[in-house]
């Protein structure tokens, strides 16, 4: 096994860890059982997976959240509107149905979630590693999935051509029919940082 | 736009993805999402063959090997795939321009302007003069090139589909 793909390993334990701690906070937060499920960790062709990202017709919101430090990365929560409706809903715990438009409660619970979800994975990331990080306030954007999905890729293949790492996952929460992802986007640089960090 | 462009809609869409150029023909349909990128449309209304670029930044100035993730190399690369010569007959050939918006407000440089300007200034120095173009906001865009009969439908996010 080469370094790079013990790199990539330990880079997908710590997601993983990471992604059950997101989980847990969610369900405290929605005091529901709601889950965040590890999809995959995969190196993808840029071209490919923006075109994919083409089929998914509607509007979605999405907060992006940048990671700055000595290893950066950047999160994508993005979610479609009605899922929208129902986080703002159980995070303001009003009865399911009560919001029915995209407004500035809708986009503040948004930023809020992405707070939460990206502190808690965070916190496991720069735990496990022991290095500090700063997160820089989450922005959210209300478009189509595949605009939201190509800016939170952008800064990354200003400097890769080809492929990247990106890290999926799914959300659950008891009882309702969820469009939310969770895409998390390692810095093109990550993994040579983590070899030095953990020989 | 089910309604109006049916099974094929389904059945023939062919996304275009970011730094990416494809070229089909007739009954193919091309889309696309654009944020701050820029999308050039060429259609060539003799061979009903049309060609989309979806290019993400103005200028390639460090020789990189995916000439259609910039704006000057992935346009000269789309046009050839039509003309080797590298011009555009206007009666033959409609050339459209779309996206350059700005839907990250805390953008560090506004990249879909200066897409946008960059794009235009090529094609004036090409002499070509584009059917449409329409750029900027701070909403995305759809695009759909539909290779049957070159009709280009766009709409902005939370707006209707127009026919440009």
């Amino acid at each position: 096994m080469n370094h790079d793909s013990i790199s990539t390993e330990l880079l997908e334990v710590i997601f993983k860890r990471a992604v059950d701690e997101g989980s847990r906070v969610l369900s405290k937060t929605f005091r529901a059982g709601a889950r965040i499920d590890f999809l995959e960790m995969k190196k993808v062709n840029i071209q490919g997976i923006t075109a994919d990202m083409s089929n998914l017709e509607g509007e979605f919101l999405g907060a992006f959240v940048n990671l700055l430090g000595v290893l950066p990365f950047k999160l994508l929560f993005m979610i479609d509107k009605k899922t929208a409706f129902l986080f703002t809903d159980l995070y303001l715990k009003k009865p399911i149905g009560t919001t029915v438009k995209i407004d500035s409660i809708v986009t503040s619970v948004m930023q809020e979630l992405g707070n939460i979800i990206g502190s808690a994975i965070t916190n496991i990331i720069y735990g496990d590693l022991n290095i500090e990080s700063i997160p820089e306030p989450p922005n959210v954007v209300y478009d189509y999935a595949a605009s939201i999905f190509s800016s939170f890729l952008m800064s990354e293949i200003l400097k890769e051509d080809r492929e990247l790492y990106i890290i999926e996952t799914v959300f659950t929460v008891v009882r309702y029919k969820l469009a939310a992802k969770l895409y998390l986007l390692p810095d093109s640089g990550y993994l040579s940082k983590i070899d030095i960090k953990w020989e | 736009m089910f309604d109006k462009l049916g099974k094929r809609f389904i059945e023939n869409r062919v996304n275009v993805g970011v730094a990416d150029i494809k070229i089909c023909e007739a009954p193919d349909l091309l889309v696309t999402h654009l944020g701050s990128c820029i999308a050039v449309t060429v259609y060539d209304k003799q061979k009903k063959k049309g060609g989309m670029l979806h290019a993400l930044l103005p200028r390639n100035n460090c020789n990189s090997s995916i000439p259609e993730k910039y704006c000057d190399s992935g346009l000269e690369k789309l046009i050839a795939s039509f003309e080797t010569s590298g011009k555009l007959n206007p009666a033959r050939y409609e050339v459209k321009v779309f996206g350059g918006a700005t839907i990250l407000a805390v953008a560090l440089n506004d990249v879909g302007k200066e897409n946008a300007t960059v794009i235009k200034s090529i094609l004036e120095q090409k002499n070509i003069r584009p059917d449409a173009y329409e750029v900027g906001g701070r909403k995305g865009y759809e695009v759909i090139l539909d290779c049957e009969d070159g009709k280009t439908y766009v709409r902005r996010f939370g707006e209707e589909f127009r026919e440009v």
